[in-house]
């Protein structure tokens, strides 16, 4: 690795002597000085650096990116601004879906209790609305929101949907709220840690409506919330624990082989850590 | 376009799923791989995938060949992937308001490039491409992760071949300083 500041004009033509893109000429001054040869090995450097570490994606992650493509090709004929492929599309990006499954399943619950009320209560001028609802919300009622979201996720449109956010009404799931490292220790040993509310308008990090003490044990001891993907760019060694919130930031818990206690967020940021 | 893809994709443009699913299963990886070091980020680089796959397909019946069906969906990956940063930009971050409790958020991959194993080698990685502006990582990337020459660069990015050129110079200079001496670069975050 050289230290001085290179040339423009040196690192340009070292450059394009790694990738063989450069005339006799050029070529034969590039190896007859060693500064610039050295300049081709940190280049080389990089370039295999680059190389050597693309991590694939998990197969699962494919598949459901293959399958989502095939879906599409099953959709009507694109209208001519669809088919420029500038890579601006309306699919819903991966990680938000969660939160529009959820939602939509708790919007959908919410409309059919509503309507049930509503016929159960007699007529008034909102019964006309929740009566033109679509006549499978109303069979939601009694489902739970996984169940519910799971059929969301099933149809084409669920997935080009990311107006989806702006339509969530109600409160999906709670993560508990975890702000350093004690209560990041509280929450793995059982206690009880305040929740945050997701799956609200809102994206994560809004509002702390929900209490401990309204929950039931089940939700308070640690656990991998199904709404929190665990990233598959953990480190190897560490063992999945449950998922939190870190001032707002959906997270999963992981126990380190030296026994810390460690929170990542989707893309394996180290939120915050714990000692053992 | 080699002989196979060209056969797949008429196939495919002729409405056999098959071939459709061969077709995006061969260039699933490399385009993932294209997607991941122009986002750095696994979460981007799945999304922005998934979208250049969606695209493929609405645009498989629009491609005419003119170009090889690889320079065509590289260059379909890299505009999701460049999209997928756009939205990450604007997606809400938590304020200083949200995070002003009891103590500061205390975010450790400070010590990512200290670690000796893979995943601190990749933050470190991850961290240098962030640093580098958008018009050179995105050359350096296609030809040092992809292996294009500049002529398929140039085509892919509409840019003229000295401009490949000097743009991946210039982005390679900055990885090697960066990754040499990291404490000297900001942290793009």
């Amino acid at each position: 690795m050289t230290d001085a500041p290179r040339p423009d004009d040196d690192l340009e033509l070292a450059s394009a002597y790694l990738d063989g893109e450069i005339d006799g000429d050029d070529r034969a001054r590039v190896e007859s000085s060693p500064s610039l040869l050295r300049v081709v090995a940190d280049l080389a450097a990089v370039r295999a650096t680059l190389a050597r570490s693309v991590p694939p994606a998990a197969a699962a992650t494919r598949e459901s990116a293959l399958a989502a493509a095939l879906a599409a090709a099953a959709e009507p004929a694109p209208t001519a601004d669809d088919q420029v492929p500038t890579g601006n599309l309306r699919v819903m990006p991966r990680r938000y879906r969660w939160v529009a499954m959820a939602g939509s399943a708790a919007a959908a619950v919410v409309l059919a209790v509503v309507a049930v009320t509503a016929l159960q209560g007699g007529g008034s001028d909102s019964d006309v609305e929740v009566a033109d609802a679509p006549v499978e919300t109303a069979t939601m009622v009694g489902a739970d929101t996984r169940t519910a979201a799971a059929g969301a996720e099933a149809t084409p449109e669920a997935m080009d949907t990311e107006n989806t956010l702006g339509s969530i009404t109600g409160p999906a799931t709670v993560l508990p709220e975890v702000a350093n490292a004690d209560d990041l220790t509280a929450y793995a040993t059982g206690a009880a840690p305040p929740m945050t509310t997701f799956g609200n308008e809102s994206l994560p990090g809004q509002g702390t409506d929900v209490t401990a003490d309204t929950l039931p044990a089940s939700e308070i001891a640690p656990a991998v919330s199904p709404l929190v993907p665990v990233p598959t760019c953990l480190p190897a060694d560490a063992t999945v624990v449950g998922s939190v919130s870190v001032r707002g930031i959906p997270a999963t818990v992981v126990r380190a082989a030296d026994g810390s206690l460690q929170a990542y967020d989707g893309d394996c940021t180290l939120l915050l850590q714990a000692q053992p | 376009m080699s002989a196979d893809d060209a056969q797949l994709v008429a196939a495919a443009q002729a409405g056999d799923r098959v071939a459709l699913d061969s077709l995006l299963r061969r260039h699933y990886d490399r385009l993932h791989a294209v997607c991941r070091r122009v986002t750095s980020s696994d979460a981007d680089a799945s999304d922005a995938t998934q979208e250049a796959m969606i695209a493929i397909v609405r645009g498989l019946p629009a491609f005419d060949g003119r170009s090889s069906f690889s320079t065509w969906s590289y260059r379909i990956a890299v505009n999701a992937s460049l999209d997928e940063l756009r939205r990450r930009r604007r997606r809400p971050m938590p304020t200083s308001d949200q995070r002003d409790h009891d103590q500061p958020l205390d975010i450790v991959d400070h010590r990512a490039n200290e670690r000796s194993d893979g995943l601190g080698d990749r933050l470190a990685l991850d961290a240098a491409l962030a640093t580098v502006p958008e018009e050179f990582r995105v050359p350096v990337v296609l030809r040092d992760v992809a292996d294009l020459d500049y002529a398929e660069i140039a085509a892919i990015l509409d840019i003229p071949i000295g401009t490949v050129k000097s743009r991946i110079a210039r982005g390679r200079g900055q990885l090697a300083d960066i990754l040499h001496d990291p404490g000297n670069h900001p942290d793009p975050t």
